[in-house]
């Protein structure tokens, strides 16, 4: 007990299992970062909002990092300096990391308005551990505005000590399975369009009532995530079929937090990608159907044995003797070629839930919504993040494509089904 | 509040047009408020390109090592002293189609094509100097036509493919299409030069390549032809 009460948090981390993989597809066109901010009631003063963030940097030794170039592997080795510098909102957000850039964290945070926003590269956290970091800075912040704030749920107590299990790959510790997960995915459908220039993204946010989607989802039997997944996949084959050119499966990806399947306190990445596909050779999918398909396949998908296979799976990646030996600008190169040949060709789009966050209830009659944008994709379109504060749901679109089909296709049908839905978006 | 006639969405207050279909918003009642905050920021940052220049200078400084020890062996240590002309002239000839491109600020293809050309004729020409490939005459009479015109066509071929965007059995047309003209040419510079069984070899080859080029200009033509090779060539 007292050496756990003693822990130091130590002065390089090697990347979870997750992890390995972003440093090298990091790229002008992919970053994989993504965001999350919180709109409060009232404008931001950065200056306190710098104090709050170096409050909080002691109690997050895992984000506090650089990346470093190891000789087999990049790694983690803690920053020298304290904190990032807060910076005014930019119209680009998600542009990829350079690991010998400025201050060298891995994340940034910003303000406008009434808002803070954090961006996060994928290789140090998911989106759970970028929430838990967004939070505890949006407590500390309001604290210092002169709120009474506690701490519990997400948001962390920045006086205790960073317990080890925050800092543990929790990939290990639960890949138990002996069975084999491989499965070969069909290449999908890609919408076509005029791309933006790289270190861009368009993205363009709907805000609704969560009780009338709620209420939506419920009438069709499912939940919301697998309502919006269903939804995606009719634009998607609608658009297809529109576009006549040889049919192609139609699959949407759907991150899972494993920390609610698996008994862990990880703030580094702990969570996998579920799949659903339909196949539109087969035939003309109607809604109901696509409903029922998204339900059904969600539903088996979240199989604890199936969920050990696959993590199991890909820690063969990081574990196979020749691939450790193989030098890191080899690895690079391998993971670059990789990356132009297969990288998001088995993905029509992408949906992360941010999931129900429990945070201190004196912080929600400041705090107006919460919107999780997950970052450009190398060639999606509909990459989409959504998170829910009260009554208030926001469900982001960013797009790499100048067109916002997509998005007008999707955010009409929730109007014609009586969602009232407010648009905010960065494109000019 | 303003809402898009044709999509049915509310609009943000500093929003002069609807961001889903660019529909403008005309509501005398509410006129659109140019100062209000918009929703996300509206400076874009500016993020500096990779620097390919250093790459490109360390992997000069490696290239460098081999030739300075080669040149050592040779001039020193070996008895046949020029046999080190052919590793230096190498090295020159994949310094300038490899890393060359990566030392220039804007891409180029055009004036780095035409580095390549002059390159690869000075590496035969190296060839041709120390007495290889039999002859005299054949560096004139053969590999110079040869080079200028696989050249000149790889510009043509460059040039067009940049125009516009074009169905993929265009640029496998256009690519045959050339192979004929440079097995051609080939092909008569070897029959000139007396290398006769060469010339008919290429020849041979030349037909065959005319004959895919008109099995591709029907496959161009023919959309049901496209549609059955984009289904057995699927990748």
């Amino acid at each position: 007990m007292a050496e756990k009460k003693n822990f130091q948090p130590p002065e390089w981390l090697k990347l979870d299992n997750a992890g390995i993989l972003f440093p090298g597809q990091n790229s002008g066109k992919w970053s994989n970062i993504f965001r999350c901010s919180v709109e409060l009631k009232e404008d931001i003063d950065p200056d306190m909002l710098q104090q709050a963030l170096n409050n909080v940097m002691p109690r997050f030794p895992g984000l506090g990092v650089r990346m470093r170039h190891g000789i087999f592997w990049y790694f983690l080795e803690k920053n020298p300096l304290h904190a990032p510098t807060v910076r005014t909102d930019i119209q680009n957000p998600c542009y990829r990391v350079k690991y010998k850039e400025g201050d060298r964290f891995l994340f940034r945070v910003y303000y406008h308005g009434k808002r803070i926003a954090v961006d996060l590269f994928h290789a140090i956290t998911d989106g759970f551990g970028c929430a838990t970091l967004t939070f505890t800075l949006v407590a500390e912040y309001l604290r210092l505005k002169g709120y009474e704030i506690s701490h519990g749920g997400i948001v962390k107590d920045i006086h205790e000590a960073p317990p080890q299990k925050e800092l543990e790959d929790a990939f290990p510790k639960f890949a138990t399975s002996k069975g084999n997960a491989s499965v070969v995915d069909p290449r999908t459908y890609i919408p076509s369009g005029t791309r933006v220039p790289k270190h861009n993204v368009n993205l363009t946010s709907g805000t609704m009532s969560f009780a009338a989607v709620h209420k939506l989802a419920k009438s069709y039997g499912v939940t919301v995530t697998e309502f919006f997944t269903a939804l995606l996949l009719d634009i998607h084959c609608q658009r297809q079929l529109k576009e006549g050119k040889r049919l192609k499966p139609v699959a949407v990806q759907v991150p899972i937090n494993l920390r609610n399947v698996y008994p862990t306190e990880t703030l580094r990445n702990f969570s996998i990608c579920l799949k659903v596909t339909v196949d539109p050779r087969l035939g003309e999918y109607s809604f109901e159907e696509l409903l029922q398909q998204s339900a059904l396949q969600l539903r088996l998908a979240r199989d604890e044995k199936k969920i050990n296979a696959t993590i199991t799976k890909n820690l063969h990646f990081e574990k196979n003797p020749i691939l450790r030996v193989m030098p890191l600008p080899l690895k690079d190169f391998a993971l670059t070629i990789a990356t132009a040949l297969t990288a998001e060709k088995m993905t029509s789009a992408y949906l992360s839930n941010l999931g129900p966050v429990k945070f201190p209830e004196e912080m929600l009659p400041h705090m107006e919504k919460i919107i999780f944008t997950p970052g450009p994709g190398l060639h999606t379109a509909a990459r989409c993040g959504m998170a829910t504060l009260g009554d208030n749901m926001v469900f982001t679109f960013a797009n790499i494509l100048q067109e916002a089909d997509i998005e007008r296709e999707f955010f009409t049908r929730l109007v014609k089904m009586g969602v009232h839905v407010k648009i905010e978006s960065n494109r000019e | 509040m303003s809402y898009c006639v044709n999509c049915g969405v509310e609009l943000d207050k500093s929003a002069t047009k609807c961001v889903l279909c660019n529909t403008p918003i005309h509501n005398p009642n509410e006129k659109t408020d140019a100062t209000a905050p918009t929703p996300f920021a509206v400076t874009p940052i500016k993020v500096d390109a990779v620097k390919k220049k250093f790459v490109a200078i360390i992997v000069s400084y490696i290239m460098l090592i081999p030739n300075i020890v080669c040149t050592l062996l040779g001039l020193f240590f070996t008895e046949d002293k020029l046999w080190f002309i052919h590793v230096l002239s190498a090295s020159a000839l994949a310094w300038i189609v490899f890393v060359f491109p990566f030392i220039t600020k804007k891409p180029r293809p055009y004036l780095m094509w035409a580095f390549n050309t002059v390159a690869i004729a000075l590496y035969v020409l190296v060839f041709h100097a120390m007495g290889m490939g039999g002859g005299e005459k054949w560096y004139i009479g053969i590999a110079l036509p040869t080079i200028a015109i696989v050249s000149a066509c790889a510009f043509y071929f460059l040039y067009w493919a940049r125009q516009r965007r074009r169905h993929w059995t265009s640029f496998v047309l256009h690519a045959f299409v050339d192979l004929v003209i440079c097995l051609t040419v080939n092909g008569v510079c070897l029959m000139l030069s007396n290398h006769i069984v060469s010339g008919e070899i290429v020849f041979i080859c030349d037909i065959c390549c005319l004959a895919l080029v008109f099995f591709w200009t029907y496959a161009n033509k023919s959309k049901k032809v496209r549609a059955w090779l984009a289904k057995k060539m699927f990748i």
